[in-house]
């Protein structure tokens, strides 16, 4: 297993540096939006990866609440964080968007509304995940993630019909898509999945290790406590 | 044409500033480690 | 045999009447209500005109904050006394004490509520252009969606670090959509513009979709430790 990291790492590496030359050079240029339409090449992507990791923190935490493994809880707190760290990218990078093009630096569009609630929440699990005692953590941040899960349909809905009675600017991009923008897009989500595959993996590293070192350490105070 | 480069510097920028933060804790896990070890 | 239906009466008569007796955190509540209320009237000083489009959306934030700061108080009693270990241990269904904690913070939420409304009505001239008699409605399905989740994380809150702002962090983004539903369903009435149907079909879905899982989840959380 270990050994896969370096080639992924070099392999991740090659994707991202492909991905960036295709999308600033080879993907042709917007006739409408110029040249920043290709933020999309970023901002796109990345929310694919954002949902996709909040998916598996949500599995992952129904699989902790039926068989209370704790690699489910360490998996479901990986996937959160790094979920939050994409999801921010998409907030960040909408906006740089949508300014030159639209004009507005945001708008409710279902889109980034309800990417903005989904980041909301899970930034509250991992407020969560930081400041409850670490022996009931995982359960509490499970059950959140569990109402996290069951409100995204309901936010959905909520925006979706707001902006039928409060008609907004629309941010998405309409249109058809140039094809030859497809596969450009899909090789920077290729990349940037990779790249969250590393950086997952290592959190995930990281975090099994903080676990260990925290039970030695109990063992340790418990040991020098006893009488001898 | 400035709103792209930021876009994409702001990308990275947030994706090393993560990477930094994971790479900061496994140094000081370390030094748990080494302490323990003792 | 000991159902449901009796430790949550049981419960919920016990916490009624202390909370009659005491009077000690409605007295504190119906201030902050109050206060909470003049000072909006303060800052959003709009024409009669313009409040029947705004007035939704100050009325259910004033009382989001004064539900925020009754929930925090739900559970403080019940740790200081220890009675959540007890609760623990015994064979009660930790259901009943859940539905006793929420309707009784729906009563009490409710109670601010009808006191604060006629200070707005007073403070903002409010009249309701569309069809009133769906305001209770509103008004009761969207305080049982603040109280229902809002019970259910003041639990899960009460045995963390930052017990208090605990509960609004966690609250206030899973509520996004159902304080839209409030919000629109009440501007909806005021305004007569549009039909508030649609925000009350979605509040009561939210109220379903979070009873339940709320039902279904506390007694996990209870015993989580």
């Amino acid at each position: 297993m270990k050994r896969f990291f370096p080639i992924l790492a070099i392999l991740t590496a090659g994707l991202l540096s492909f991905g960036l030359y295709e999308a600033l050079v080879v993907a042709p240029t917007d006739q409408m939006q110029g040249e920043v339409y290709r933020i999309i090449y970023y901002h796109v992507p990345s929310a694919w990866t954002a949902f996709l990791l909040f998916l598996i923190n949500f599995v992952a935490s129904i699989v902790y609440l039926i068989w209370r493994d704790m690699r489910a809880d360490a998996v479901a707190v990986v996937t959160a964080e790094v979920g939050v760290v994409y999801c921010t990218i998409v907030l960040v990078t909408g906006p740089l968007w949508a300014r030159p093009v639209w004009g507005i630096w945001w708008t409710w569009d279902i889109r980034l509304t309800s990417t903005l609630v989904l980041w909301l929440i899970y930034v509250s699990y991992l407020f969560l995940r930081r400041f409850s005692n670490s022996g009931q953590t995982p359960v509490l941040a499970a059950a959140l993630a569990i109402f996290g899960a069951l409100d995204v349909p309901l936010v959905y809905f909520s925006i979706w019909f707001f902006r039928t009675q409060h008609p907004q600017p629309v941010v998405g991009g309409g249109g058809s898509i140039d094809p030859r923008m497809w596969h450009v897009w899909l090789l920077n989500w290729a990349a940037f999945l990779c790249f969250a595959g590393l950086v997952c993996w290592s959190r995930y590293r990281l975090e099994i290790l903080q676990r260990e070192v925290e039970e030695t350490q109990a063992l340790e105070a418990l040991l020098e406590r006893s009488p001898r | 044409m400035n709103y792209l480069y930021t876009a994409y510097a702001a990308t990275w920028l947030i994706h090393l500033t993560y990477v930094g933060y994971l790479v900061r804790r496994y140094v000081r896990l370390r030094k748990e480690i080494d302490e323990l070890g003792k | 045999m000991i159902t449901l239906s009796t430790i949550t009466r049981a419960t919920l008569a016990k916490d009624l009447r202390l909370e009659w007796r005491s009077k000690d955190a409605i007295n504190s509540m119906l201030f902050f209500s109050l206060l909470v209320v003049v000072i909006f009237s303060f800052v959003f000083n709009p024409t009669a005109e313009e409040s029947r489009h705004i007035a939704g959306g100050l009325v259910w934030v004033a009382f989001l904050f004064a539900a925020v700061v009754a929930l925090n108080q739900t559970w403080a009693r019940e740790l200081r006394n220890q009675v959540l270990d007890a609760y623990r241990i015994s064979p009660a269904p930790a259901n009943a004490l859940f539905l006793a904690k929420a309707l009784g913070n729906f009563i009490f939420v409710g109670v601010l509520e009808g006191l604060m409304t006629p200070l707005f009505i007073v403070f903002y001239s409010l009249r309701a252009v569309g069809p009133a008699y769906q305001l209770p409605i509103v008004a009761a399905l969207g305080t049982w969606a603040l109280v229902v989740n809002g019970t259910f994380f003041a639990a899960m809150s009460v045995r963390t670090r930052a017990r208090e702002i605990m509960l609004p962090l966690l609250l206030f983004p899973i509520s996004i959509p159902a304080l839209t539903g409030m919000v629109e369903a009440t501007s909806a009435i005021l305004t007569g513009d549009y039909s508030a149907k649609f925000w009350i079909a979605l509040l009561v879905a939210y109220d379903v979709v979070f009873t339940i899982a709320c039902l279904f989840l506390f007694e996990t959380v209870l015993h989580a430790e």
